[in-house]
């Protein structure tokens, strides 16, 4: 090769090699802020890095949700799933386009960092989402900005003001995976939730990032997994049959809100 | 998980990457081949080194960048890269066909057999539907779309083709001595799917002299595609999230939300089609090739004369020389200099797409052209001061800014709503609350209206300062600017705007 090109490829294949290592390593954090990752490694191994992770051996037995008694026939029909929540949710939604995208469903998710079961109560933006996109399933990713409450039952006109909006759409609320012993905002969703709607997840093992809160994006990916794998036992139990490996590239339709800082 | 575990994996990590990559490389409708994906990165570091070695040699480098070409548009369009190939045989076989004949009228007849040829086949993958819509509408029929997919970039490549054939005609240049050569011309990749427009009389020669670049020329080429990178993938992409939410749903928002939305899509086109541009003549003048410019800060234009002198120069002038002046253009009194020039821009509005909204959009583009060219003898007498200049350029800049509004909203009622909307429900005191909400957004607009204000001597100068600056500090310039487009990504790379037209 010609030294002119030569210098040219040399940087452009050594700036690749650099993002690919950066893609398949740990997470990168500066203070509270992690760097964001090329996304080589889900195009190149999406499912492989997905089961590869050793330590969340409680995603095989997801036996903390809360169940319905009887079997209720699954609704076999395709759904316009929504999901929102905290930050939480975009590695949710990462795995759980996936099972959209098998199942026929068409999902959209709104991730909100730093929000909680009072912004959302407040504000009119799950009306105005819902409205505009008009969802027959939806999941909620709340909880995980309240576990440090001392009285969790104080934020229950909230979570009821959010079901209220949400009104007759099938939901199901994936509770917060606490990340020390505090359970009490996991009581107060389950007891505030109908039967058959809260997942708990309290109590499963996750591999965590750095900053010990959120569970990786493996981790969050077998997380919603055990979520799928309940959905049966589940109030509205829709399709969830587990992606194919050759979906290839499936679009999370993530909707970033900036945090409020409240 | 010890080393000897890990062993364990490796070949089953390998063959399912392996399996990914081959999935990537086969043609998927929904992820066309964008120059700022990781996979065309992956791709372009194996055609370079081959490229590097193959052009010393025309041919080689000719059939070898012909192939690639035809791999990215089958990427992008399938196996509607046959149908290029089709055209530029019928193209190449008809030019050669004007250039042995003598009489001029059956050159002429050549000549319009082969734009015509061109124009059925844009008509039907572009209008079909469109006119079928129409002809039911005003039949009171039932309407059926027919179910077209439209070949990506085939307005650019059919534009190409007809300037390629009346060159011919005219005399400006002599057909191309073999077929592979044209078809290079037409199939270049950087420039297939979302243009520059390029012209024959100044492609076709730089074939021939097949000039090796030097470094200076390939750096250049990459600070272009960095600044490509960043307007279309950091900025246009950013800035769009927030652009989509009042043009899908204009009522929800008050005057100034609605306001900073159309600002915002002004923008956000300028810097998806240019960035696009950039990126294409950066690539190209890393292969030893030039395209020439296509946008010129259009936003600091004074009049909408000098906008359309700025704003894709290659559609713009292509427009000028193959319909604007061949109508007459300004040789046959004012009245028909008015009228040209409307026709044009009803022919470039309809050449965006195949709607009413583009046609309007044309045609007032036209109007406010023939308004400029009669105050012309008017507006010269005023004085040249910072007021006027100032008042000229917000004019000018209101006019395309609203006029946008028609190009991107859903049809002609959301626009209308959207402008009322503006002028109806507008309170400054709520300019503050939305600075406040979102910060980002309004710091990318002002970074990117301050940027695009510098001299053009100032960008010049940054630019050779990249072309000198060693090479590891340019590597950490394209990683940073790479990492700050991942920062900002949304979940999914937004096709460019341009790359259905």
């Amino acid at each position: 090769m010609k030294s002119s090109y030569l210098a040219l490829w040399l940087l452009l294949a050594g700036a690749l090699v650099i993002f690919l290592t950066v893609s398949f390593a740990d997470d990168i954090t500066l203070g509270s802020y992690t760097v964001k990752k090329a996304p080589f490694a889900e195009t190149l191994l999406p499912d492989t890095l997905a089961t590869e992770t050793g330590q969340f051996t409680s995603a095989e037995h997801p036996v903390a949700a809360d169940t319905v008694p009887e079997i209720v026939q699954i609704d076999s029909l395709p759904k316009t799933i929504l999901l929102f929540g905290d930050s939480m949710t975009m590695n949710i939604a990462l795995r759980l386009a996936r099972y959209a995208k098998q199942n026929g469903h068409d999902m959209h998710a709104i991730n909100w960092d730093s929000s909680n079961t009072k912004i959302w109560a407040e504000t009119d933006t799950l009306s105005y989402y819902i409205k505009k996109l008009n969802p027959d399933f939806i999941f909620i990713s709340l909880g995980s900005n309240e576990v440090y409450f001392k009285d969790p039952f104080k934020r229950q006109p909230n979570v009821r003001r959010i079901l209220a909006t949400i009104g007759d759409v099938p939901y199901i609320w994936i509770g917060p995976p606490t990340w020390d012993n505090r359970t009490a905002i996991n009581d107060m969703l389950e007891a505030t939730c109908r039967p058959g709607t809260y997942f708990k997840s309290s109590g499963m093992e996750f591999k965590r990032k750095k900053d010990k809160i959120h569970p990786t994006r493996e981790a969050s990916a077998l997380w919603v997994d055990s979520i799928m794998r309940w959905m049966p036992k589940s109030a509205h139990p829709i399709l969830a049959d587990y992606p194919n490996d050759s979906l290839g590239k499936v679009n999370s339709h993530i909707i970033f809100l900036k945090a409020l800082n409240k | 998980m010890n080393i000897s575990e890990l062993l364990q994996y490796i070949p089953e990590i390998f063959q399912t990457a392996l399996k990914n990559i081959g999935l990537q490389l086969v043609y998927d409708p929904k992820a066309p081949m964008l120059f700022s994906s990781g996979l065309f990165w992956m791709l372009f570091l194996i055609f370079l080194p081959i490229y590097s070695l193959v052009k010393g040699s025309k041919w080689k480098m000719v059939v070898f960048v012909v192939l690639f070409s035809l791999y990215f548009y089958y990427k992008s369009s399938g196996l509607f890269f046959l149908m290029l190939i089709g055209t530029s045989l019928v193209d190449w076989g008809l030019s050669h066909w004007i250039y042995r004949i003598e009489k001029r009228g059956g050159k002429l007849a050549v000549m319009w057999l082969s734009i015509l040829i061109s124009l059925s086949i844009l008509g039907y993958f572009k209008y079909a539907n469109f006119f079928l819509w129409n002809w039911n509408q005003m039949v009171e029929g039932n309407f059926q779309p027919l179910e077209i997919i439209l070949p990506v970039g085939i307005s650019f490549y059919t534009f190409q083709s007809i300037s390629y054939i009346v060159d011919v005609y005219k005399g400006r240049i002599a057909p191309t001595r073999y077929w592979i050569d044209y078809l290079f011309f037409l199939s270049f990749f950087p420039a297939l799917v979302a243009g520059p427009i390029v012209r024959a009389d100044y492609f076709l020669p730089q074939i021939e002299k097949n000039e090796r670049p030097d470094s200076r020329v390939i750096w250049a080429g990459l600070w272009l595609i960095i600044v490509g990178v960043v307007k279309k993938a950091l900025i246009a992409d950013y800035i769009a999230q927030y652009n989509d939410l009042i043009f899908n749903e204009p009522s929800l928002y008050t005057g100034v939300q609605t306001l900073m939305g159309v600002l915002g899509y002004t923008m956000q086109i300028y810097c998806d089609f240019s960035g696009y541009s950039d990126m294409a003549i950066g690539l190209a003048l890393i292969m030893g090739f030039r395209l020439g410019i296509n946008f010129d800060s259009p936003y600091k234009s004074r009049n909408l004369t000098d906008f359309w002198r700025r704003w894709h120069i290659s559609l713009s002038s292509w427009l000028r020389d193959y319909v604007y002046i061949p109508l007459g253009g300004n040789r046959k009194g004012t009245f028909r200099t008015y009228l040209n020039n409307f026709l044009t821009m009803l022919i470039g509005g309809l050449w965006h797409g195949a709607a009413w909204k583009f046609i309007f959009w044309g045609a007032m583009h036209g109007v406010g052209l023939a308004i400029h060219k009669a105050f012309k003898p008017i507006l010269v007498k005023i004085p040249d001061n910072w007021f006027t200049i100032f008042i000229s350029w917000l004019l000018t800049f209101v006019y395309v800014s609203l006029l946008w509004v028609f190009f991107r909203a859903a049809d002609f009622e959301q626009s209308v709503l959207i402008i009322q909307n503006i002028f109806v429900d507008f309170d400054w005191r709520q300019i503050p609350q939305f600075i406040e909400a979102r910060p980002a957004w309004c710091a990318m607009m002002f970074a990117l209206i301050v940027f695009h204000f510098f001299p053009h001597k100032w960008t010049v100068a940054v630019q050779w300062a990249f072309i000198r600056i060693n090479w590891v500090v340019k590597l950490i310039i394209f990683i940073l600017a790479v990492q700050l487009v991942i920062e900002f990504m949304a979940e999914e790379v937004s096709p460019f705007i341009y790359f259905q037209f």
